[in-house]
């Protein structure tokens, strides 16, 4: 009897198909990881088992079918946990639920003691008190999921984790696995989505593995290796061994990032540390491309801002051709940042304005900006990056995602930057217009042009990398040459 | 199927492929006349007062009546606009108004200064105001909103305390009489400042890449900031000139009206804020506009001055105005869903 079982899933949005046909079955006190690449279903799925998406076919059933509602038998804790952090964890856990009253107030007292033995029963209970804000993300996590339990009014026979280590820094998942294992030692079945491979591997019991919204694998923990998730993952088998990945299989010169590309070097981190970030060092030539992929956590969010100068970092150098990076430089370097909305696009201003911001002197004619010089340069930048429709005086939230990040490497390619650092270049963006964005950098990194490529998805970003660094906890754990193979780069982001 | 770009540099220009669906010629005559929607607006109401009180309202004595009456409103409109353009509140112009207009009657006669003195001051006082504002909310980070509220608390109070709760009557030293009741080429002084001011504005806000560092700050200050605009001085700046050209409203009423009522400041406030937003839907859609914001105090000026002569009671212009606020808002958001509907 499992405690939650899926079959025959099929989820479609317009033409794209999310789910074709999944099945799976948690068995109680059995922990069950789910994996994939991004795009793969997963997130549908999860999310048609929240309830948030119903699907177009298929059924779910849980605690052996005897209940009708899913709220009574499966517990549910979300990515972003859904706690008032400045509230306490007792508050927290009696959030949204109907309170006990004494003389028309809140009897807290009454309801401590239940809430007490929830979080006792994972260690937690004296943080009662406590604001959530200053708990550990791990001890937050814990605090989710004694509530999701506590909600299911007829005994829990199935708990699903969306990603709940992701965000957890390394030292912390431990006691959260611990935890998982105990509800699954209670004979609960759980289910948690993970992109860390080697956590999969080490905490799991069962493991299914999506792809194209397809059930790609399914087993026993027990019964397969990183090499082989990997592969059902990407659909590609990993070249070679894995052994020493960062030994260059073509060109017999080394590291290239400590020997001779220093001289000639455009863009150098030295010894760069943020909050992940930690003793980050590249060095990037004239005209090369270089990718540098990582998984949620590694810092690869963090490092864009840093290499391009618009954050401080805590400790190290960003170097540009030799010399200290300055404020006044830091236009010398272009950023594309990964969250378009909030950092990139300028809304309500047209999209030539959005372009000329770079260079807003440029084309100031006695006193005045020349639209018409303005427009026309702007208008051969959207040419050349196949804008369409070529419209410098819409506003840029009219346009596309493809069209708006276009817009935005014109803003930068304008000015003729030594260097582009650009966060998650192609995300949110059409397949053609994906393919033309990558082409234009290509073009201009043939030119000369210095780009670093940030992205937790390198299957976007490899066709044009002449090398792919990939991060892991803040440093780069190991790089790659041409032929660059997916199934490696990914296997080693884990 | 190929379009050729219709702008300049041929030589450059490709062909590209386009779907030209939506090309600007294209557009319905709604949408290009809609930028001068207010105008007509303006137009039918100034009819309809002609038909209804040809011997009252449309003369030219009223005429002049309203554009000078207007002017102090339409410079306080014309300030507050600079720091809503960066996105910042600032809630005591009205305010800053009211000082400004109690120092311009009082100082001369109070403190003995000279009319340039006065003048001095009451600017000095604006820019510092700025100045404060502009330190705890780039500075420190808090709120707009909450700084000019408690800021317009603060300077109502020492309204109170220089005037003594009393409206001020003495003589005004005669240059800055002049500057509220002179005329220019028969023009009354207040509307040529309302021009000069108008014609300032547009040039930086639309002619100068200062303006677009403006637009751009407000648009998404983040964005802005990675663009390499210093966004901190942009606000600091808006704020600064929000308040500055506040006091000179509050001088220009003085010098118009010959004294300074303690009370009369909180009359400005709302107007001020009604014709900045209206300003959104007339000439630069989506855009706090200088040409808008003269517009939209006009209109609401032209509005209730036909109201009056027509026998409306006094509390009518306060919902006219209250509802024109409401309106303004409601345009901004209807022209930012049409205007995406309709490229895509």
């Amino acid at each position: 009897m499992p405690a939650l079982r899926v079959s025959g899933l099929r989820k479609t949005f317009g033409a794209t198909v999310a789910l074709a046909g999944v099945d799976l079955e948690i068995r109680p006190g059995s922990i069950h990881a789910l994996i994939g690449m991004n795009g793969s279903g997963k997130s549908t799925l999860i999310k048609i088992l929240s309830g948030y998406h119903s699907p177009d076919a298929g059924t779910i059933t849980y605690g052996g079918g005897t209940t009708p509602d899913r709220s009574a038998a499966v517990a549910f804790v979300h990515q972003d946990l859904g706690l008032v952090p400045t509230m306490t964890v007792l508050e927290n856990l009696r959030l949204g639920r109907r309170l006990a009253t004494r003389f028309g107030r809140i009897d807290w007292r009454r309801e401590r003691e239940p809430a007490r033995k929830s979080l006792a029963r994972f260690g937690l209970e004296a943080t009662i008190d406590t604001e959530v804000q200053s708990l550990t993300r791990a001890e937050a996590t814990i605090v989710a999921l004694a509530r999701a339990l506590e909600d299911c009014s007829e005994g829990c026979s199935a708990l699903v984790l969306d990603e709940p280590t992701s965000a957890l820094p390394a030292s912390e998942s431990d006691q959260l696995m611990k935890v998982m294992r105990e509800c699954a030692d209670a004979g609960i079945g759980v289910l948690f989505v993970s992109h860390q491979l080697g956590e999969v591997l080490t905490v799991s019991d069962e493991v299914t593995v999506l792809r194209n919204g397809q059930v790609a694998w399914t087993g026993l923990t027990s019964e397969t290796t990183l090499e082989s998730l990997v592969m059902a993952m990407t659909g590609q088998l990993i070249g070679g061994e894995r052994g020493n990945p960062s030994n260059d299989r073509d060109a017999p010169t080394g590291s290239l990032s400590e020997t001779s590309a220093a001289a000639a070097s455009v863009l150098s981190a030295r010894r760069l540390s943020g909050q992940i970030v930690r003793d980050f060092g590249l060095d990037v030539a004239a005209g090369e491309i270089v990718g540098v992929v990582g998984l949620l956590g590694s810092g690869v969010m963090e490092l864009g801002p840093l290499l391009a100068g618009r954050a401080t970092p805590s400790c190290g150098t960003v170097e540009l051709s030799g010399a200290l990076l300055t404020e006044r430089r830091r236009q010398e370097i272009g950023f594309v940042p990964a969250d378009r909305q909030r950092d990139g696009v300028l809304a309500g201003l047209t999209a030539s304005e959005n372009v000329s911001i770079t260079h807003r002197s440029r084309h100031v004619r006695r006193g005045r900006i020349s639209r018409p010089a303005e427009d026309h340069e702007v208008r051969l930048w959207l040419t050349e990056l196949l804008v369409d429709p070529c419209e410098p005086e819409a506003d840029i939230a009219t346009f596309s995602g493809g069209n708006q990040q276009k817009i935005l490497m014109a803003r930068w390619l304008s000015v003729h930057p030594a260097a582009l650092v650009a966060e998650e270049p192609t995300q949110g963006v059409d397949v053609l217009a994906k393919a033309q964005i990558l082409d234009r950098i290509a073009a201009h990194a043939r030119d000369g042009l210095s780009v670093v490529l940030l992205t937790g998805e390198p299957e976007g970003i490899l066709d044009i990398c002449d090398r792919v660094a990939v991060l892991r906890q803040g440093s780069i754990a190991c790089e790659f040459r041409p032929p660059l193979d997916l199934g490696e780069i990914v296997a080693a982001m884990h | 199927m190929t379009v050729t770009l219709q702008d300049t540099g041929p030589e450059e220009t490709r062909p590209t492929e386009s779907a030209g669906a939506s090309s600007l010629p294209e557009r319905r005559l709604g949408m290009r006349l809609a930028p001068y929607a207010m105008l007509g607006l303006m137009g039918v109401l100034i009819l309809v007062f002609s038909v209804l009180r040809p011997s009252t309202f449309a003369t030219f004595s009223n005429a002049s009546t309203i554009a000078v009456q207007n002017a102090v409103p339409a410079v306080l409109a014309l300030g507050l606009m600079v720091p809503l353009i960066a996105n910042e509140f600032d809630l005591s112009v009205a305010t800053v108004l009211g000082l400004g207009s109690i120092l311009a009657a009082g100082l001369p006669h109070n403190q003995g200064f000279s009319a340039a003195e006065t003048i001095a001051a009451v600017l000095l006082m604006g820019l510092l105001v700025g100045i404060v504002h502009a330190v705890l909310i780039v500075g420190f980070g808090l709120p707009s909103f909450v700084v000019t509220l408690a800021s317009s608390s603060i300077l109502g109070g020492l309204i109170v305390l220089y005037s003594k709760d009393q409206t001020i009557f003495q003589p005004l030293p005669a240059a800055i009489s002049t500057l509220g009741t002179g005329h220019v080429f028969g023009i009354a002084i207040p509307v040529v400042f309302v021009v000069v001011l108008i014609a300032a504005l547009w040039f930086i806000l639309d002619q100068r890449p200062e303006g677009r560092l403006l637009y751009a700050t407000g648009a998404a200050r983040d964005a802005a900031r990675l663009s390499g605009v210093r966004t901190d001085r942009v606000r600091a700046i808006a704020l600064i000139v929000g308040s500055t050209v506040a006091a000179f409203a509050g001088l220009l009423l003085t010098a118009q009206v010959g004294s300074a009522d303690p009370t009369i400041y909180s009359e400005y406030f709302l107007p001020a804020f009604a014709a900045a937003f209206l300003s959104i839907a007339a000439f630069k859609l989506g855009r706090y506009n200088p040409l808008g914001v003269a517009a939209a105090v006009y209109l609401l000026a032209v509005g209730i001055n036909g109201l009056e002569l027509l026998g409306a009671p006094t509390w009518v212009q306060y919902v006219f105005n209250g509802g024109a606020l409401l309106v303004a808002i409601g345009f901004s958001r209807a022209l930012r869903v049409t205007r995406r509907v309709q490229v895509l």
